[in-house]
């Protein structure tokens, strides 16, 4: 971490957007204040921060790979070398990194995190959609069948209204 | 800020022209000094900076304080009224 001031602005850039701190321009005057403010973060959080930011932003560009990305990161650090490769590659793509520390850093950063993260938000994703019908579905289902059931009972009783009255007009008439 | 001071609504009330950085609320002689020997001299220069960080207070009072040595209140002062002044006059 020692090497931020040897990184060019671009590379300080991409960092902060990694660690979600919010910046301007990358210019002599604000340099030192970002790199400290990198340098603070990744003391800090610096593997929970980062892998969620990408994550997400990753989630909104490639919508269609929201499910097979997040088993394949699943792996965790004994499969880091053989499984997660082409993550990896992605995520250099995506980064523009250059230096091999920081994508060391970076993916196991990546499947550290992961490792515990996207699994309940798979299932977070899945849930609401089977639960949502249920919920909502049951009860109208059950709301037809108590109409049916109450219009077949005030039949009823129209029917039943009906024929003990005609009986003393008939009686009377007669 | 509940309270600002008769320096701060002096800066915020006009276009800051040609100021000296001292004009500054949060900015005494010796942090003046501090900021004059690394180039902003001027007002302008510190809003330059200001606007730099996207008038981004918390952002702007690491810079200060990083910079002349500034406080949090003295720090925090100046961001207040580069924001106001930028509010109006921006």
């Amino acid at each position: 971490m020692s090497d931020l001031s040897a990184k060019s602005a671009e590379e300080i850039r991409d960092l902060l957007d990694e660690y979600g701190i919010k910046h301007g321009p990358v210019v002599g005057t604000t340099r030192s204040l970002y790199e400290k403010k990198l340098r603070e973060a990744m003391a800090k959080g610096s593997p929970k921060q980062s892998p969620d930011k990408t994550y997400y932003r990753e989630e909104e560009e490639e919508v269609t790979y929201i499910h097979y990305h997040p088993p394949v990161r699943n792996e965790g650090f004994g499969d880091v070398v053989r499984r997660p490769r082409t993550v990896e590659y992605t995520h250099e793509v995506d980064h523009h990194y250059e230096e091999p520390i920081i994508n060391r850093t970076q993916a196991s950063a990546y499947q550290n995190l992961s490792y515990s993260k996207p699994p309940p938000l798979k299932a977070t994703h899945q849930k609401p959609v089977h639960e949502a019908p249920k919920s909502g579905g049951v009860p109208g289902w059950l709301r037809v069948l108590v109409f049916v059931l109450i219009a077949v009972f005030l039949y009823y009783v129209y029917s039943t209204m009906e024929t003990p009255k005609e009986n003393p007009f008939n009686g009377i008439e007669a | 800020m509940s309270t600002t001071s008769q320096k701060h609504r002096d800066f915020v009330g006009e276009p800051m022209g040609d100021k000296p950085v001292t004009a500054l609320s949060g900015i005494g002689e010796v942090l003046g000094k501090k900021l004059e020997d690394q180039g902003y001299d001027k007002a302008y220069t510190v809003l330059g900076q200001f606007l730099l960080l996207r008038k981004d207070g918390e952002l702007f009072v690491d810079w200060l304080k990083d910079t002349c040595g500034a406080n949090s209140k003295q720090a925090g002062s100046c961001s207040q009224c580069l924001k106001e002044w930028c509010d109006s006059f921006l």
